[in-house]
Formats: structure tokens, sequence, C-alpha cells
């Protein structure tokens, strides 16, 4: 996978085994889903409920791995070890991180279902 | 959800060529949507039934239900994560032994050794690739299907084994029936006219025996007497036992003769019982005991087993070689008489008395029953007749007899006050 | 218990080997109809590796006499062990079945 990449499409693709489709299906419920499971995380670091952080940044990795989008798989990993730890000072500007990668990821995603695949 | 969610049903992959086999049921149980309908879509593209569950205890009632072949479920999960899942799994008796694969982000050795601890099978990380998901899923089926397969036999045997204790009981309680039966036909002990003393002890060697006996008053003079042997042994030889009893019955006989002179009985006996098909037959040693006069006429057809104990004198055997019943169907007996005094004792017996190995395979014998017989010509009859078990016991150091070990005693107390003449 | 056929010409050789029981009744009842298939008339059983007889044991061999003799044919006994001959004389069986102590003697006799 490219480390670099917002969005690695051709993994994404072949994860669904080159259903687009499906990989479709999948990117409408990754947009829906998402933003509450960052919200959760933001929301369990306010109220330095490090259980909850981890929780909630080990299911939005879940769905972001199933996305391919590298840069944020990193940063919810490295969120979700925080919470572990109950590094609360840390994880602050990691969720930050978070935030905004996601935000890169969801635009890819729209554009790629409005226009649709590269080829 | 979007309708791309498939739901065909298709071959399962590892199926034998040209054997249709319905497709597997996978259970899985994820919270998290995009991953959950990822897997399942994998998973259904491969062919598999899928049902799809959000946490454990959807999944436990999922699992309930349907009884999936494989379940696949999530190590994180809020209330109730993977490992708590496969805890409940093992602690239910209906699923304990469902395959379980876990689902996994990354496999670190203590996590897998914690899952196998708390009831996982196997391990699936979710970045497997499609191979890596067959391989698991398929071993995860087949193992499910030895699991289901040995269940199912166990189960068939266990039901095979009820069945066939309890026919055994069925089997067993007639048998009782049956020995009870016979054992209301054998004489009862104690006096069976004045004068004459009987006791006898009889042991079967099954619940049922061959060997039968019976001491009947045939008219206000006289008594008759016999001892019968049906060769082989169980169920089989005591039924024809019983049938050659119902012929030897006093009003049998003196319906067919007239009397029960021992060598007519004989040779009706004879002619009414050949061989049978498998070679089986009867000795019979049949006894007439004239009451005034104590006069004994009695004759063999091949039972060696009738002992007279005098007072005064040695005990002595009466008999002599004979055929068995049906050896030769147009034989003719001999008749043989013998005076008995008081206090003389008659003893039928059967051979498995006296045919009983010591622990180093040499036989009590006919000799040493003679002995214990005339050892007890002080005692009761019926001390006398214990007495002569009690040693064949210890000789064969053992309480069970091999043979239907069967004696009986008549003893004549006095001869009957107006006819005797002196 | 094994049987071993000999056929020579004054007829069949039974050689038997271990107990004539009812346990083992199948073997010697086949191996007699064999015999008897063959129109044996002079049916011989070898007693001499046999160390017990029971009473079914027994009463195959007197079934057999008495099949035979409707057929014109004998059988007779070989060279019994004593415990056996003791059991054989009890029954009266000498008085049925001839008993031999030499196989030239028992090849000899002739169905009656």
């Amino acid at each position: 996978m490219d480390k670099t990449a917002v969005l690695d499409l051709s993994e994404a693709l072949n994860r669904a085994d080159g259903d687009r489709d499906l990989f479709l299906t999948l990117a409408g419920l990754f947009l829906q889903e998402s933003p509450k499971e960052a919200a959760a995380a933001r929301a369990a670091l306010e109220r330095q409920d490090c259980a909850g952080l981890a929780a909630a940044a080990h299911k939005l990795k879940g769905s972001v791995m199933e996305m391919c989008a590298p840069r944020l798989f990193e940063c919810t990993k490295r969120l979700e070890e925080l919470g572990q730890q109950g590094n609360f000072a840390e994880a602050s500007p990691v969720c930050a991180d978070v935030e905004t990668r996601l935000a890169e990821v969801h635009a890819a995603l729209r554009d790629i279902i409005a226009g649709g695949f590269p080829s | 959800m979007s309708s791309h969610a498939m739901s065909h049903i298709g071959q399962v992959p590892d199926s034998s060529p040209g054997i249709e086999t319905p497709a597997a049921t996978i259970l899985l149980i994820e919270d998290e949507p995009v991953t959950r309908t990822s897997m399942a879509a994998r998973l259904t593209r491969l062919g598999y039934r899928v049902l799809e569950a959000e946490n454990g205890r959807a999944g436990l009632e999922l699992a309930r239900r349907e009884r999936p072949d494989l379940l696949i479920v999530d190590w994180m999960m809020p209330e109730m994560d993977g490992l708590t899942f496969c805890d409940a799994i093992r602690r239910d008796p209906q699923l304990k032994s469902s395959q379980i694969l876990l689902m996994t982000a990354h496999d670190t050795p203590a996590q897998i050794a914690e899952g196998l601890v708390r009831g996982a099978d196997d391990f699936l990380s979710k970045s497997a690739s499609k191979q890596e998901i067959i391989a698991r899923v398929l071993a995860g089926l087949r193992t499910s299907r030895l699991v289901r397969k040995l269940e199912t036999t166990g189960e068939e045997l266990k039901s095979s084994m009820l069945l066939l204790e309890k026919k055994q009981a069925e089997t067993e309680a007639d048998l009782q029936t049956a020995a009870a039966f016979v054992q209301s036909l054998l004489p009862s002990p104690g006096s069976p006219v004045h004068g004459i003393t009987l006791a006898w002890e009889y042991q079967p060697s099954l619940t049922l025996g061959g060997d039968l006996f019976d001491v009947m008053t045939i008219d206000e003079d006289h008594l008759g007497l016999y001892i019968l042997d049906a060769s082989g042994h169980g169920v089989a030889a005591a039924l024809r036992s019983a049938s050659l009893m119902t012929f030897l019955r006093a009003e049998n006989m003196l319906q067919l003769l007239g009397s029960y002179n021992p060598e007519q009985v004989l040779f009706e006996a004879n002619r009414r019982f050949p061989l049978s098909a498998d070679g089986e037959y009867f000795t019979l040693w049949v006894g007439l005991l004239h009451l005034p006069t104590g006069s004994l006429s009695y004759a063999s057809a091949g039972h060696p087993g009738a002992l007279l104990s005098s007072a005064e004198h040695p005990s002595r055997w009466l008999t002599h070689a004979s055929f068995p019943l049906g050896f030769d169907p147009s034989a003719r007996f001999t008749r043989d008489r013998v005076s008995l005094k008081p206090a003389d004792r008659l003893f039928l017996l059967s051979d498995g008395i006296y045919e009983v190995p010591s622990p180093s395979g040499e036989l009590w014998g006919r000799d040493r029953f003679q002995e214990a017989i005339d050892a007890g010509k002080q005692t009761s009859l019926s001390a006398t007749i214990a007495s002569c078990f009690a040693a064949a016991r210890g000789w064969q150091q053992a309480q069970h007899f091999p043979d239907d070990a069967a004696v009986v005693g008549i003893e004549l107390t006095d001869y009957r006050e107006d006819t005797f003449n002196g | 218990m094994q049987i071993k056929e000999r056929i020579v010409p004054q007829g069949i050789i039974l050689d038997v080997v271990g107990d004539l029981t009812y346990a083992h009744r199948a073997v010697f009842k086949a191996a007699v109809e064999k015999a008897r298939q063959a129109g044996c008339r002079n049916l011989i059983v070898n007693l001499e590796q046999v160390r017990f007889v029971d009473s079914a044991g027994l009463g195959l061999l007197v079934l057999v006499s008495q099949n035979l003799k409707l057929q014109q044919a004998q059988i007779s006994m070989l060279k019994p062990q004593s415990y056996v001959r003791e059991i054989m004389s009890l029954a009266n069986i000498p008085k049925m079945i001839p008993i031999y102590e030499r196989e030239e003697d028992a090849l000899m006799a002739r169905a009656a």
C-alpha cells in the first residue's frame, strides 16, 4: 500500500475483489459511520475516558482499514494506542490529526462517488 | 443497507466435484458496520450463507436459532467482547462444540494464547488476504462437520445403548418369570406322603435350568420319581426340559399307560423325544417306590445319577450303561429293583454337582460326592444335601456352578403301619 | 477345532484336532455332510487328538450315526482318549458306534 496516499484506491478495490459496486457501498457506509466514530473518540478524550477513547479509535481504525487510507490509518492506530496508555496529553493533537485526515478521505471518496473511478 | 449486499447462495467451494451440498452457514459478529459489511460480502461471494449480528448478545440469539456451521467474531466489541462471547458459547450445552474464528486487528502471541484459552478455535486477521480467509474458513468448516458427525454418532450410539439395555432388562425379566414358573413345578420339600421325607437343592447355572426333577404321588401306594438332564445349555435346553417334564406328569402317564412303571415310561419317552435336528437329547432316570413295602423299581436312559445310601451298607449307584433318550428309537429299557429299609436314603442328582473342577482343573467327581453323602448319615437329609453343595463349592472355590447342579433326597422314615408284614 | 479329510479307497477318515463341542458343531456337521455327499459308506472319525467331547458332541455323533444308517453307511470312531472313552461308555455309545484302536481295522469294517 502506498503509505503516503490519502486513499489507496487500487488496494481498496482489490480488497473488495474488484467489485466496484461493493466498494461504493462500503464507501457510502464509511461516509455515514466514520463521523460518528470520530466524534465518539473526541468525546471520550474530553472526558478523559481512556477505555472509551481506545474503543472508539479501534472502531474507526477498522472501517479505515476497509477503505485503505494509509495516513488516516496510521494516526487512528496511534490514537488507539494512546488511549490504551491513558496518555491524554499526546492524544489530543493526534485526535486533531485524525479529524483532519478523515476530512481528506471523505473528500476523496465523494469525488469517486460523484465522478466515477479514475481510469 | 444497500441492496448491493449480496445474498446469493452458491456451491460451497470445498465440496467434492459433482456433489451438491447445501451452502454452509457462517455467523458474523462485528459491531463496526463497514468492516461487517465488507467481510459479509466477501464471504457471500465465496458461496456461503452469511448471517450478521452487531453485538455478542444478538450473536448468541442468532447462533441458538440458526446453529451456524462457523462463527466469526470480532475481538473487540462494546458490552460483550469476542473473548466473553467465546465464554458464553462454550458454556452453552447446545452450542459449546461450535467452531469459532476470532477476528483480530493484529495477531500477537499473547492475544492468540488468551483467545485459545477462552475458547477460540482459530484466528483471522482483518487484513487477511482472500486466500487466507478462504483457508481459515474452510478449515473451520471442515472441523465443524467432523465435530457434528462425531456428535451425531455419539447420540446414535447412546440411544442404541439405551435400547439395548432396555431389551436386556426385558429379557432378564422374562427369564425371571419363566424361572419362577419352572420353580413352581418342582416338588415342595417336606413330606409328600406319610413315611417319606423329601429335601432338595437346585442351582441352575443360568436363570433357567435344563435339569429338572419331580416326586409325585401316583396313587395311595406309589410314589413316582424322576430326574432328567437336557443336553446343551440355556433357554433352548430349558424349554426342551419343560416339554419333557409335561410329558412325564403322573396324570399324563396314567392316561397313556395306566401306571408309572419305569421301563414303560422310558419306552414311551424314548419314542416321543428323538434327537433334535442339532443332536440334542435327554438323559432320564425314573423310579417307582411302593410305599407299603419300600420296594423301588427303576430304569435309566443314560442318566447315571441315582445313589442309594443305607444305614448298614455302603452307598451304591443304581444305574448301568444305557442309551439316552432318542439314541435308539426302538430301544427297550431294563427295569431293576431294590428294597428300601427305614432310614435308607435315595439321592437323585445331576452331573453338575460332581463335575465341578478345582482351580487346577481336577473334577470333584462321583467318588467324593459319595463320600460327602456317607459322611452325612447321622445328620438330617437336608443338612446332608447342604453339606454336599458346600463341599462342591469349596472344591471349585466358587459359589456359582458352571452346570445345573441338583440333588434330590428321599428318606424312608417308616413303612406304612397297616401294610408292613415284617 | 480343525478337521482334515483323508480319502482312501475303503472310506473317508476325518482327523479331528481340538474339542468336539457345541461351539464347534458347525465345522463337524460340514465335514460330515461333505463326506456324505461324496457317497461315503465308511466314515471314520479319528479322535486321537480330541481331548473333550460334550453332550452336544455326543449327540451329533449319534445323529450322524442314525442318518448314515438310513443310507446303508456307517460311522466308527478311532483311538478315543481315555476321558472321551469314559464319556462314551456312560452313554452306551460303543453299542451303537464301533470303536477301533487301529486304522486298518476301522477301514476293514463294512456297513451292515
